[in-house]
C-alpha cells in the first residue's frame, strides 16, 4: 500500500526537479526493501531518460530500471541502461553483473556463468559474482560444485557471515554434516548473539547422532533455552536430543528426564491457549511411551 | 590478511562457545606449523590478493617510465592553464569591499596589479584574486551542487584497505603469540546445571 502511495506521488507532480526527486527516492525504497515490481519501475524510466544526476541513486536507479526491463524482456531499455553505465563507469564488474543477471532471468544459465567467469577473472576480488556463480550452481543442482566456488570465496572473504550460513544449507543438502558443523561453528563465532545458530549447530550435531555429538547438541539446545523461552522448536529440539540420548547407556538418565520434563513443560505451557495442544499432548505421551520402553529394556 | 587477522580475533574472542574438539580444529587452522593460516611464509602471504610492492615496482625501468610521463602528462596542462588564467585575469579590479581589510592582505587581494608609487586602497580586489578565492573557496559547494565526488566513492569505496606488509607480519606474529599463551575454558560445560538449577541435578 506504501508502495502504490511512494508511486503515485512520483507521478501526479508536474514540476521536473521535483519528480526526479521523487522517483530517485521511489526507486531507493524498493531497491532497499528488495521488491521485485517491473510494473512499477518502468513507468519511470522517461523521467530518468530525460535527465542525468551525479549521484549515487541516480545510477542505482538505472540498475534497477536495467533488471526490471530484463524481467519483462524489455530488450530496448535494459541495453539503454547498460550503454548508459557503460559511458558513465567504463567495463566494469557491476556491468558484468547485470548482464550475467539478464541471462539468469531468461534461464540461460550457462551463458550466465560464462559471464560472470569472464567477469571474475578481471576482478577475482568481488564477492558479487562469487555469489552468483554459487547461485547459478544450486539452480543447475549442481551443490557440489556451489560448495567448492563457495569454499574457495571463503578463503578470501573469511567473515562473510551470509556466505557462511550459505554453506552450512549447501552441506546440510548434500548431507556432510561433520562439514555443515563447521561451516555452523563459524557462524556462532562470527555472531554469538544470534541464537539460530547455536540452534542451527545443535541440529546438526543430533544429525551427526554419535554419544559425544548427541551431548554437545543437548548442551547447545539447553543454552538456546535459557536465551529463548518462546521457541517452540527449541523444545522440541531438546525432547529429540534427550529421547536418543535415552539409547546409550553411557548417559545420564537423571539429567534426560529431568531436561525431558523441562521440555514438555515449556512445550505445553507455550501451547496453553492454542488449538495445537492436543498435538503437543499427543506427542509428548507418544515420546514419554518411547523412552518408557528404552529404559525397560536398559 | 586483513580478513585472516579479523577471523583469527573473532575466533579467539568467542572461543568459549565452541566444543573442545572445534576449538581445537580452529587452533591448528590458525598456529599449525607448516599450514597455519597465521604462519609468514611469503607463499601464504600472498595467497589470495596479489599486491604489487611498490618499491620493487619504482625499480622496474618500464613503471619508472610509465608513472613519470603520466605525471608530465598531468603537470604540463596544469602549467599551460596557470599562465592562461595569469593573462586573462591580471591586470584590473573587479570588486570594492565594502570593509576594511589589514594592509597584510595585500598580497592575497590584489595579486596582478602592480602600481607604482602611490599604492592601491587595500579594498580593492583584482580579477586575480577574485578568480583564486572563488576558485579555492567555494570547492567544497561545487562539490555539493555536483555529486562526483560521490560517485567516485561509489565506484572505488569498495576496495579493501591495504595494510602495510610489515605491520601485518607484526600483527600476525602476536596474533600467533595470543592462540599460544590462550587459555581455554568451554561456556557450555555446565550449562544443564545452569538450566535446571544448581542443586536439581546430582
Amino acid at each position: 500500500m506504501e508502495l502504490l502511495v511512494r508511486f503515485r506521488n512520483c507521478t501526479v507532480v508536474t514540476d521536473i526537479l521535483e519528480k526526479v526527486d521523487r522517483t530517485l527516492e521511489f526507486l531507493s525504497f524498493v531497491r532497499v526493501y528488495s521488491l521485485r515490481r517491473p510494473d512499477l519501475v518502468l513507468p519511470l524510466f522517461r523521467v530518468l531518460r530525460d535527465t542525468q544526476v551525479e549521484t549515487i541513486e541516480y545510477w542505482q536507479a538505472i540498475e534497477l530500471i536495467a533488471l526490471a526491463a530484463a524481467d519483462v524482456s524489455n530488450y530496448r531499455i535494459f541495453n539503454w541502461c547498460c550503454d548508459k553505465i557503460k559511458k558513465r563507469f567504463g567495463d566494469n564488474w557491476r556491468l558484468h553483473r547485470l548482464l550475467g543477471l539478464f541471462h539468469e532471468i531468461r534461464l540461460d544459465y550457462r551463458a550466465a556463468a560464462a559471464v560472470y567467469e569472464n567477469s571474475l577473472v578481471k576482478h577475482p576480488s568481488c564477492p558479487q559474482l562469487y555469489k552468483r556463480q554459487v547461485a547459478i550452481l544450486k539452480s543447475l543442482n549442481s551443490y557440489e560444485q556451489a560448495a567448492v566456488v563457495l569454499c574457495d570465496y571463503l578463503k578470501n572473504f573469511m567473515v562473510d557471515e551470509e556466505s557462511w550460513c550459505e554453506l552450512v544449507f549447501i552441506y546440510l543438502y548434500l548431507r556432510k554434516y561433520e562439514e555443515a558443523a563447521f561451516a555452523a561453528s563459524e557462524l556462532i563465532i562470527l555472531n554469538p548473539s544470534n541464537w539460530f545458530y547455536f540452534l542451527l549447530f545443535a541440529e546438526i550435531q543430533y544429525n551427526i547422532g554419535s554419544y559425544e555429538s548427541l551431548v554437545t547438541a543437548r548442551k547447545y539446545c539447553c543454552y538456546v533455552c535459557k536465551m529463548q523461552k518462546s521457541c517452540p522448536r527449541v523444545f522440541y529440539d531438546l525432547l529429540l536430543v534427550c529421547w536418543a540420548l535415552g539409547k546409550f547407556p553411557q548417559s545420564s538418565k537423571d539429567v534426560n528426564r529431568r531436561l525431558l520434563l523441562f521440555a514438555s513443560k515449556h512445550l505445553r505451557q507455550l501451547y496453553k491457549n492454542s488449538s495445537l495442544l492436543f498435538a503437543v499432548e499427543e506427542l509428548l505421551t507418544h515420546s514419554s511411551s518411547r523412552k518408557l520402553k528404552y529404559q525397560t529394556n536398559d | 590478511m586483513a580478513a585472516i587477522l579479523k577471523r583469527s580475533v573473532l575466533t579467539r574472542t568467542n572461543a568459549a562457545f565452541l566444543p573442545n574438539d572445534q576449538f581445537l580444529c580452529r587452533k591448528k587452522l590458525f598456529i599449525d606449523e607448516t599450514r597455519g593460516l597465521l604462519q609468514q611464509d611469503k607463499e601464504h602471504l600472498n595467497n589470495d590478493v596479489p599486491s604489487i610492492d611498490k618499491l620493487t615496482s619504482l625499480m622496474k625501468p618500464h613503471l619508472l617510465r610509465t608513472k613519470v610521463l603520466e605525471n608530465i602528462a598531468n603537470v604540463g596542462p596544469q602549467m599551460a592553464l596557470g599562465a592562461w588564467i595569469r593573462t586573462m585575469f591580471h591586470g584590473y579590479v573587479v570588486c570594492r569591499l565594502p570593509f576594511w581589510v589589514p594592509e597584510r592582505f595585500r598580497s592575497m587581494l590584489q595579486s596582478g596589479i602592480e602600481m607604482m608609487g602611490e599604492s592601491l586602497d587595500i579594498r580593492y580586489v583584482s580579477g586575480l584574486s577574485w578568480y583564486i578565492l572563488n576558485i579555492f573557496g567555494l570547492q567544497g559547494f561545487l562539490f555539493l551542487l555536483d555529486g562526483t565526488r560521490e560517485v567516485e566513492d561509489m565506484q572505488f569505496g569498495s576496495l579493501p584497505e591495504e595494510i602495510p606488509e610489515m605491520q601485518t607480519k607484526m600483527l600476525m606474529k602476536q596474533e600467533k603469540e595470543q592462540w599460544k599463551g590462550m587459555d581455554y575454558h568451554w561456556k557450555l560445560e555446565n550449562i544443564e546445571e545452569e538450566l535446571l538449577g544448581k542443586d536439581s541435578i546430582k
